[in-house]
């Protein structure tokens, strides 16, 4: 076992782990933080996306130790205690999830989107989102989610 | 009962000696995105030693004199921006913007890409199209070989003494170069090739001087095709010349089958991806 140090929605965490393990693991069975979703495991789904020193990445394809020392944003992270954030409440207003499973992740890798293009194309956000699955194909609603938050990020109406 | 450890050494010189000290136990790891797809599933023995090169300074993306210099640790996402490697060497930009989705971009490494040693390597490809030199590093100092030479080499020999690759030297393209990158897959984001046909290739008006093409899903690595060279070069590259090499070229390709498409539709693809990117010359 090997000492992780890490910081998780701005709380430092200090977990023993197993050289091989990956960050999704971490988060959700030590750490309790269960936004990021087990779906693939084989980076496919987007399910577990997390934001790792502001860069979008997969926690399941993320080696533990080797992010020893970053800052880690989950879903819970996003919104934080102000209460939502604009793309959590665009997802609820367009009914942009149907079972939820894919929402935290693609919330994370629209956050990610918006972080470094406030104004989004469709076309941008179809390719920001290519690496996130939705088994009950909302795709329509999401991107549509994506580009009223956008409006209102950029026009001064939410968080950024 | 797990017996792993993890190293994070912070130069090259000590993880060559620590790699040469562990081993068979050794398992090097950078972006993961890959390896991890292994952990994972519990495919491999846990009685490992991850030794994490992501601490050697090993990102960089530089201009020396007629190269771009690419250190292995550079993931995907930083060379595709890269406005050196879009200048100099647009290619590798263009096959890197579309392997994987952004998240794996993020971390995946075009060291990595040539770890994986696969068929559909599309990052090995672009370097294999360009003329890239792999360099690497070891306790017994650094060696140079063409990256086609590196894929077919037994890993025994070209990474023995606790050998790494360091870095990838690839040859800017000149003004009077031209190159083709054609990708089919199964839909536009977050696809692995189904097969890929690239090129390097000189011309003087319609005449070919030069021609490296490549092609990647086609055999057991991707490879340079003799055949393009041989048919093409010191020819003037017209309609009829770009059908014989279609055809001819496919004596060389052993494609497979796989989920993502049969050997049968991948021959019959490669001919018109190799159209297609012949045809852009004329």
């Amino acid at each position: 076992m090997v000492l992780l140090e890490i910081s998780v929605n701005g709380k430092g965490c200090r977990v023993l782990v197993d050289a091989t393990t990956s960050l999704l693991t971490v988060l959700r069975e030590q750490l309790h933080i269960t936004g990021p979703k087990i779906g693939c495991e084989t980076g496919d789904c987007g399910a577990c996306s997390v934001l790792i020193d502001g860069k979008l990445r997969r926690a399941c394809l993320t080696n533990a130790m080797s992010v020893n020392g970053s800052e880690i944003t989950t879903v819970e992270g996003i919104g934080g205690s102000g209460g939502l954030h604009a793309l959590q409440k665009s997802f609820y207003e367009h009914h942009a999830s149907q079972c939820g499973y894919c929402t935290p992740g693609m919330i994370v890798a629209s956050k990610a989107l918006l972080d470094n293009n406030p104004t989004p194309t469709e076309l941008e956000i179809k390719e920001a989102l290519s690496g996130n699955l939705c088994r009950c194909a909302s795709y329509v609603n999401i991107i549509k989610a994506v580009k009223s938050a956008a409006l209102k990020t950029s026009n001064g109406g939410g968080e950024p | 009962m797990l017996n792993e450890t993890f190293h994070a050494p912070g130069d090259l010189s000590q993880a060559c000696s620590l790699i040469s000290d562990l081993g068979e136990k050794a398992i090097i790891i950078a972006g993961g995105t890959d390896l991890m797809v292994r952990f994972n599933r519990h495919r491999v023995n846990r009685n490992v030693a991850l030794v994490y090169v992501g601490k050697l300074g090993l990102n960089f993306i530089k201009e020396e004199q007629d190269h771009i210099v690419i250190g292995a640790c550079a993931n995907l996402a930083d060379i595709t921006a890269s406005a050196l490697v879009q200048k100099k060497i647009p290619l590798l930009a263009r096959a890197c913007s579309q392997m994987a989705s952004p998240a794996i971009r993020n971390a995946a490494t075009l060291g990595g890409n040539l770890g994986t040693n696969a068929r559909n390597a599309d990052g090995v490809a672009a370097l294999m199209a360009l003329g890239a030199v792999v360099v690497t590093a070891s306790t017994g100092g650094e060696i140079r070989m063409p990256i086609e030479a590196f894929v077919t080499t037994p890993k025994k020999e070209k990474l023995a003494n606790g050998g790494i690759v360091k870095q990838f030297e690839v040859p800017c393209l000149t003004a009077d170069e031209r190159w083709a990158w054609e990708k089919l897959r199964q839909r536009q984001g977050d696809s692995r090739s189904i097969l890929s046909v690239s090129l390097r290739t000189k011309m003087a008006g319609n005449i070919c001087k030069s021609m490296r093409l490549v092609l990647g899903s086609m055999a057991a690595h991707p490879f340079v095709s003799k055949t393009a060279a041989e048919l093409l070069e010191g020819k003037y590259i017209s309609s009829e010349l770009i059908d014989q090499a279609a055809k001819e070229i496919l004596s060389e390709t052993d494609p497979g089958t796989d989920s993502r498409a049969s050997a049968w539709y991948r021959a019959k693809a490669a001919q018109v991806l190799i159209r297609r990117v012949l045809s852009q010359l004329v």
